[in-house]
């Protein structure tokens, strides 16, 4: 299981941590100031579900509470919703400061990055 | 007990209409640069005495309903808009009144791996528990509606949403993050329900704040989000300016609560906790100062049985002027029932998520006393009983 991101973001690697405070979209922004997008698949998907656990150490019903909170309290958004691998793939290739994450035998090296979670 | 039509305003419709056009989850737009997501809830109260959320005394009433629909965008990476509108229906205290709940600019100072920062402007959601910012996006709650104790909604003005600004950071610290938010902030405080609460029914003064009204939340947080720990603190003051002849001449009243919270959670369940004290002076020309401090807590456990079936369980108890516990002095001094100063509540209840967009609850509520009642709902005290019963259906559909 790796976080992927579209090549135009110059991040090399990043701590569980901000991983966690990206896909807890508290983060608005990449540090070097570029926009970011995060994708992931619906809450009940396996892999999901194994991301949450394995990389963020946080169960899917935490991270949909977080969202659910900031996004009615105008405090943040939603992360855009992709249902399936292949759809993460193409979306995470095609969009200018994507991340999302994908089982290493599905990344596609020359379409997206994979991020180091240190 | 006065009984409304369930009538819907052109500004609900459209909204519903919204609603029932909404796809199943949220709708993006600009290829998801624009977000829409919205909600619809419609609760069933029976209550053995009293009335809460409309006429429930030995009676369903069938008037409380809230539906909401927000927008944001983030045009550019350091800023961020959004905006909400909401319309609730609960006995008396709301109407169906179209009400902007939040419609803000939020802009990101500073922003890196440890460290972000920023402020937003405009109409914001007090920053005032864990549960106030989305108090009435009922999937968002814990029951049908919230721990009455800290969450009272026949004031709720005093604590829903506010116009100024918002300065806020979120730090990494050791073992997880630190949440700050410091609030100076105008409060639609002079609506009908919080002036009934103050100074009783049928009264034609007004409440003005005396100043912005300041606030702040302290929010921390374990790195894997297990538990959540926080500090609340506001100070509200303002003036009541009455007009002649009315029983309460003109006066003024300074509230200033804080909470402290804590939660668990993990897969199966969550555990939360508030405790709050509130410091109240009351101060009418002629009348002798009043000077008391209400306590309000709660203790509730969330268990997630199997997927989609989720139990509650929760106590939470108000106690109005913890120098007069059981209300004795209270009804000796006013010949008002002692039992207004104070309320137990047991509350026993079910979640069914029908699906990732649909949710079903009932909840059963033990009650021993009616301090959080709105008086508009219950105008004569003489009605109000000390025990009693309450039993809630409520179905939520959001997007």
């Amino acid at each position: 299981m790796v976080v992927i991101v579209n090549p135009g973001v110059s991040l090399t690697s990043l701590s569980a941590n901000f991983a966690r405070a990206i896909f807890g979209m508290r983060v608005p922004q990449w540090p070097s100031d570029g926009e970011l997008k995060v994708f992931v698949l619906p809450d009940q998907h396996p892999l999901h579900r194994a991301f949450c656990k394995s990389v963020l150490d946080v169960f899917p019903n935490q991270l949909r509470t977080a969202w659910d909170r900031q996004v009615f309290s105008g405090t943040g958004s939603a992360p855009i919703e992709v249902t399936t691998e292949q759809e993460m793939l193409e979306r995470v290739a095609g969009t200018p400061g994507a991340v999302g994450y994908l089982e290493k035998g599905q990344v596609d090296a020359k379409k997206v990055y994979p991020l180091a979670v240190r | 007990m006065q009984k409304k039509s369930i009538r819907l305003p052109f500004a609900e419709a459209f909204l519903l209409m919204l609603l029932a056009a909404a796809p199943a989850s949220a709708l993006e737009l600009v290829d998801g640069n624009l977000q829409l997501h919205g909600f619809f809830t419609q609760g069933a109260v029976y209550a053995t005495h009293n009335n809460f959320y409309g006429n429930t005394d030995d009676h369903v009433g069938l008037d409380f309903r809230e539906v909401g629909l927000n927008v944001s965008t983030q045009p550019f990476s350091r800023l961020r808009l959004a905006a909400q509108g909401v319309s609730r229906w609960a006995g008396q205290v709301d109407q169906g009144q179209p009400w902007l709940d939040f419609a803000l600019a939020d802009v990101t100072f500073f922003s890196d791996e440890t460290l972000r920062a920023g402020m937003r402007l405009g109409r914001m959601k007090n920053p005032y528990g864990l549960y106030t910012e989305t108090r009435d996006v009922a999937f968002t709650r814990p029951g049908a509606f919230l721990p009455q104790s800290i969450y009272v909604d026949r004031s709720r003005k005093f604590a829903l949403s506010g116009d100024g600004f918002h300065l806020y950071g979120d730090v990494q610290v050791p073992g997880g993050t630190l949440n700050a938010t410091f609030a100076l902030i105008d409060l639609p405080i002079n609506d009908e329900s919080s002036k009934a609460t103050l100074v009783g029914l049928n009264t034609q003064g007004d409440f003005e704040q005396d100043r912005m009204t300041p606030g702040f939340r302290l929010l921390y947080e374990t790195a894997n989000g297990r538990w959540r720990g926080g500090f609340t603190y506001s100070s509200l003051s303002q003036r009541y300016s009455a007009v002649a002849g009315e029983r309460y001449p003109n006066g003024h009243i300074l509230l200033e609560p804080w909470i402290v919270s804590l939660q668990y959670t993990d897969e199966d369940w969550t555990l939360t906790s508030e405790y709050s004290q509130r410091h109240n002076a009351v101060q009418f020309q002629g009348l002798p100062d009043n000077r008391s401090t209400s306590e309000n807590w709660y203790v509730q456990a969330e268990y997630r049985v199997v997927p989609r079936w989720e139990l509650l369980l929760r106590y939470d108890q108000s106690i109005q002027d913890i120098g007069d516990a059981d209300g004795r002095k209270f009804a000796a001094q006013f010949q008002r029932p002692a039992f207004t100063r104070y309320t137990r509540d047991l509350t026993a209840g079910v979640r069914y998520d029908v699906n990732a967009n649909f949710m079903l609850r009932a909840e059963y509520h033990h009650i021993a006393g009616a301090n959080w009642l709105s008086p508009l709902d219950n105008p004569d005290p003489g009605d109000l009983q000390r025990n009693w019963d309450m039993f809630v259906l409520l179905g939520s559909f959001h997007f």
